[in-house]
């Protein structure tokens, strides 16, 4: 009965989202709270059915109801009951059902949200009752989770277990949540074009949304690429493949869009650009729902393939976003806030900043679909891989972080460049110092790698320089920069923390790429491999039982090949799951410092002169932490950022007493 | 005994079905002994497709024509071809799908160059709005202007 | 049956509830323009200015900018005001969103399928034993096994109960564990060589050659496992060991049975 109140649930859900729709449309082209009120309402119950309906769906992954379709393909009674509940949004249904929960959930959420012209607000909630209808027709109908059975199958045919891991469980909510969080500012902005109106107070609600989407999705792809480093076991963390690039388009929109309503909010300026680039990230984030789920692009990690549905998703993506875009070319004009800057600006680096960000999404779609289009187009197939990316991709963000330390420098309307510039000196010469000291430290000497080290600790040294210039440090005694140093806005440690973050992150990204080294050999017991300045030495292998696997575990010993660090042990694994008859690798780790020593045992084989043999493969990768820990930072430096909103909303009353007194002098004058 | 006998003829019964295909295990990796060629072919086993597999690379392909390419890739190396001269003879085999690195002709200039293209073109436009739009600043509010704003803002507080 | 559709009218009723409250607060809110927004779009400028990130030129050009146009959208904005008939145009929209609900349901749901929950269906098949297929009873015996997990008489027939279901695997996995409380059961081992042939697609590999080594050990009369020895044997081309091991079966086996003469067969081409 359970199942079936869930089956019931999802259906009324897609009704009460299409009631919302009519409501907010007939509340807003008459201007009747009355049916703007109830339209609220109804997205709110609507979020309620689905929360029921994905309750529902819990409880038979938990219980091993095998009578429902999704149950049956994507669990076992063997799994532990963590990750029963994960399948329940590892599946093409599941997962869908979460993107129209957290789609509802934030229409609701908009809903509820108070201090919001009327007309914004209802048009806003309108758009995002169309799209939470399109999206629940399209799982009601196409992709229902309930479908059931008859008879039941007696037992599952379990998920890959590859998929069994505690970042992997978590990774679609996070991810989800930064994709249909940008549903929120496409709303925002076709609400803003439908009314013709973008201002500061819009700009006030677009910011926060589009920083928690963005901060959300950032932990999201750093969780999924953290947990294909450690987990797959090929040693590394990012590869163009499709599906990464699918997420990492609506990250690059995000990125722009956050900065770029920070303009909006403090100046009404940018309108154009806001709004174009918030319905961009959403339709990027439609975008990827469909390359991952219609079988169109080949990749490792592309969701169970079914053409049919490809183009459904394709057509829910094309009315939507070209109804926007059509609106937005329409509208555009009429949105002009007449906000002037100059060119040399902080709005004029943060107009870079959207370009430079648009290009580089640019590059990930061309880069993503050309194979698609050219085969369409001439028949011919290539391939787009790293080596286009790196030559593409990287000078265009490698320019922009160049620009990026000067922006926070600069003054609204009309900046000093030189003044800025002056105040960076100390940081750039850091900079270079530290590119040379990596040019001439690390082996073998790479010149391009020396230099993007500077560029990662240029970012990093510029973030301390601008906390430094609005803290007055070593200008002024350290009593008053303390003071404001506590006084300074949470919004301005936030960003110091995020652009610090990404410095981090090319630091990591760059040393790692540029000087890991990896080795693989045929070792018997005894036997040794070494790459870079470590080497692994395989002690013993035994078969161990796991809950639902058996698997082959080594045990290994690593050492440094000069000998000046400590010995340690570590496991490795290999492991078959009989229920699926998949083999997955846990990789043996060992933690030095910022490196990491990886370790993989594979196959069974034989060494040259007839030994038992397996073959180990070791990785050295240096600074691996850095590529993760900068993201983490990123991500919470949008966190601060977003906590500053909230303690500002009352500060605000504060600062207006403190601006009366300003008026009447400004009147005589 | 009879329950042996049953098991038994399962057993035959089964035994007697044809095996399953299975693929053959792919040639063992020898990598080559010079250790610069040896870091030459791995660069270059992150360039190279596999053809099979779903957008990875030779390098770290369990597949057996994957394990073949780099047999084929280490031979060269070692007959002393240089790096284009190896992509090349790879291209014609496989065609262009092989490379990660898409060819640069008229097909692909979009791809190429439409990003840059893209970046100067809308730098382009950018800079002649802001030389077309002046520096005209907005003249200061007049005194009305400031009295309605007061009033604007003090209804605000009242409703408050 | 009832108890369903009670519990969905609930559902449709409490959404009903809730958009109907919904409405009666927007008829109550006052206008929702955005009370601060104006001054604290001023306060901004003046709060970037304090902190030193626009000069004194451009603070007064833009908070011009900003005020002229607060007052044009004050002047521009409408207040909205409650229409007389919503309140019907809002009941009948929650009545047409439950029939369609219901019309949708009854069209692609299954209305009377109960909740199939795993234990449930194994305790209903523990108390008919009689017409289980072998999948079934190797779910009962898996849920007892893992009531009593030293149960060894339970292990050995959830063994033979996953072979027949046709997951050799499993079967192998329980053969193991009940060998693991008591190694010298020859029947066990000759099963756990049986599943671990049927898990390899027929052919003989080292694990079961052991097992199936331990079985004619314990007990010299495990045919089946003989049986397996000598075609491992015979695959190796060690004929002796083949014969040694099929002279039992053969002379077991009844004269007119054409199993006897196919391992006879074997026997004798692989003298050639």
């Amino acid at each position: 009965m359970i199942v079936e109140l869930g089956a019931f649930a999802l259906i009324l859900a897609l009704a009460l989202s299409v009631l919302s729709l009519a409501l907010t449309a007939a509340g807003r082209l008459r201007l009747s709270p009355v049916l703007a009120g109830a339209g609220g309402g109804a997205m709110l119950a609507s979020a309620g059915a689905i929360l029921l309906a994905f309750g529902a769906l819990i409880y038979a992954f938990v219980v091993s109801d095998f009578s429902v379709s999704n149950v049956a393909m994507n669990s076992h009674t063997d799994k532990p009951v963590f990750y029963k509940v994960a399948a329940a949004w590892g599946s093409h249904e599941g997962s869908l059902l979460l993107w129209c929960l957290v789609m509802t959930v934030f229409g609701g959420a908009l809903a509820l949200a108070r201090g919001l012209p009327f007309g914004l607000k209802t048009s806003a909630v309108a758009v995002q009752a169309g799209l939470s209808s399109l999206f629940l027709a399209f799982a009601a109908f196409t992709s229902n989770p309930f479908f059931r059975l008859d008879p039941a199958p007696v037992q599952g045919a379990s998920l890959n277990p590859l998929l069994q891991d505690p970042a992997l469980a978590v990774h679609p909510p996070l991810l989800y949540g930064g994709y249909v969080g940008f549903s929120v500012c496409f709303s925002l902005a076709v609400a803003a074009l439908i009314e013709k109106r973008v201002d500061p107070a819009w700009g006030r609600w677009v910011r926060p949304w589009a920083l928690a989407s963005w901060a959300l999705l950032t932990v999201g792809i750093t969780l999924g690429s953290f947990w294909a480093y450690y987990e797959l076991g090929w040693g590394g963390w990012w590869f163009w493949d499709p599906v990464e690039n699918a997420s990492f388009m609506p990250w690059l929109a995000g990125a722009a869009l956050l900065h770029s309503a920070i303009v909006t909010e403090r100046r009404g300026a940018l309108a154009g650009w806001t709004v174009f680039l918030a319905i961009l990230a959403f339709t990027f984030s439609m975008l990827g729902a469909f390359l991952v789920r219609s079988g169109v692009l080949t990749s490792v990690h592309a969701f169970a393939v079914d053409p049919q549905r490809g183009m459904m998703l394709l057509a829910i993506l094309g009315v939507a976003a070209g109804a926007a875009f059509i609106l937005f070319a329409l509208r555009a004009p009429a949105i002009r806030s007449g906000a002037a800057f100059a060119p040399v600006s902080r709005e004029g680096t943060l107009v870079l900043n959207n370009l430079f960000l648009t290009a580089a999404a640019a590059t990930v779609l061309l880069g993503t679909l050309y194979p698609l289009i050219l085969e369409g187009v001439t028949g011919a197939t290539i391939s787009v891989g790293p080596p286009y990316f790196n030559a593409v991709f990287n000078p265009l963000m490698i320019v922009a972080c160049l620009i990026l330390p000067a922006g926070p420098l600069l003054a609204w309307k009309r900046g000093d460049l030189k003044g800025a510039l002056q105040r960076l000196w100390l940081a750039a010469l850091l900079a270079i110092a530290a590119a040379f000291a990596a040019f001439l430290l690390f082996e073998p000497k790479k010149a391009l790698a020396a230099a993007g080290l500077g560029v990662g600790a240029w970012l990093i040294l510029g973030a301390l320089a601008e906390l430094g210039v609005r803290t007055k440090a070593f200008r002024a005694p350290l009593a008053e920069t303390l003071r404001r140093a506590t006084g300074l806005p949470l919004g301005a440690w936030g960003m110091a923390l995020a652009h610090a973050g990404l410095g981090v992150f090319i630091l990591g990204a760059v040393v790692e790429t540029s000087f890991k080294a990896e080795a693989a050999l045929a070792l018997p017991l005894g036997g040794e491999v070494a790459a870079g300045p470590w080497k692994a030495r395989l002690d013993a292998v035994r078969v161990i039982e796991g809950p639902n696997y058996l698997a082959e575990q080594g045990r290994l010993t690593i050492m440094p090949v000069d000998g000046r660090a400590p010995e340690r042990v570590i496991t490795a694994e290999r492991r078959f799951f009989p229920a699926g008859g998949q083999t997955t690798t846990e990789v043996g780790l060992d933690f030095r410092g910022l490196d990491d020593v990886y370790v993989v045992v594979g196959d069974r084989a034989a060494t040259d002169a007839g030994e038992r043999a397996w073959i180990v493969r070791i990785y050295y990768n240096p600074w691996a932490r850095l590529i993760f820990l900068g993201p983490a930072l990123m991500a919470l430096g949008g966190l601060v950022s977003l906590l500053d909103r909230r303690l500002r909303v009352g500060a605000g009353s504060r600062a207006k007493k403190a601006a009366k007194p300003v008026e009447p002098v400004k009147a005589q004058a | 005994m009879r329950r042996a006998a049953a098991l038994f003829a399962a057993a035959l019964l089964a035994s007697t079905a044809a095996p399953a295909l299975a693929e053959p295990p792919p040639a063992p990796d020898r990598p080559l002994t010079d250790p610069a060629q040896e870091a030459r072919a791995r660069a270059l086993f992150g360039d190279i497709r596999c053809v099979v597999c779903q957008h990875e690379s030779i390098a770290d392909s369990p597949a057996g024509i994957a394990a073949d390419l780099r047999g084929l890739v280490r031979e060269q190396i070692a007959a002393g071809k240089t790096d284009d001269e190896i992509k090349d003879d790879l291209i014609r085999r496989y065609g262009d799908y092989v490379l990660f690195q898409p060819p640069v002709r008229i097909g692909t200039w979009l791809l190429w160059f439409g990003p840059f293209a893209l970046a100067a073109g809308a730098g382009v436009v950018l800079v002649l709005r802001a030389r077309r739009r002046g520096t005209a600043e907005a003249p200061p509010l007049t005194a009305e202007e400031e009295c309605a704003l007061a009033e604007l803002t003090a209804d605000e507080e009242a409703e408050r | 049956m009832t108890i369903f559709w009670i519990m969905t009218a609930l559902v449709t009723a409490l959404a009903g509830l809730a958009v109907l409250s919904a409405a009666r607060r927007g008829a109550e809110a006052e206008s929702v323009a955005d009370r601060d927004a104006g001054a604290l779009e001023l306060a901004e400028l003046d709060r970037l200015k304090a902190r030193g990130l626009l000069d004194e030129a451009g603070w007064t050009a833009a908070r011009a900018e900003a005020g002229r146009r607060l007052l044009a959208a004050r002047r521009a904005d409408r207040r909205p005001v409650a229409g007389p008939r919503d309140r019907y145009w809002v009941l009948g929209g929650i009545g047409a969103t439950a029939a369609a609900t219901l019309g949708l349901y009854a069209v692609f749901g299954a209305p009377g399928m109960k909740d199939q929950a795993y234990e449930t269906r194994v305790r209903e098949w523990a108390s008919a034993p009689e017409a289980l297929e072998p999948a079934q009873v190797a779910a009962v015996l898996g849920q007892v096994v893992k009531e009593r997990p030293d149960d060894r008489l339970a292990l050995t027939m959830l063994g033979a109960a996953r072979f027949e279901a046709g997951d050799p695997i499993g079967a192998a996995s329980a053969f193991r564990r009940a060998l693991a409380i008591q190694p010298d059961d020859a029947q066990s081992w000759a099963r756990l060589g049986e599943s671990l042939v049927r898990a390899n697609g027929g052919t003989v590999d080292g694990d079961a050659e052991a097992a199936f080594r331990q079985a004619v050990r314990l007990d010299p009369d495990q045919l089946g496992a003989r049986f397996y020895l000598g075609d491992a044997a015979l695959a190796r081309g060690d004929r002796a060991e083949a014969r040694a091991m099929w002279s039992p079966l053969i002379a077991v086996l009844d004269p007119s049975d054409p199993r006897r003469a196919e391992l006879q067969t074997r026997l004798a081409e692989a003298a050639r």
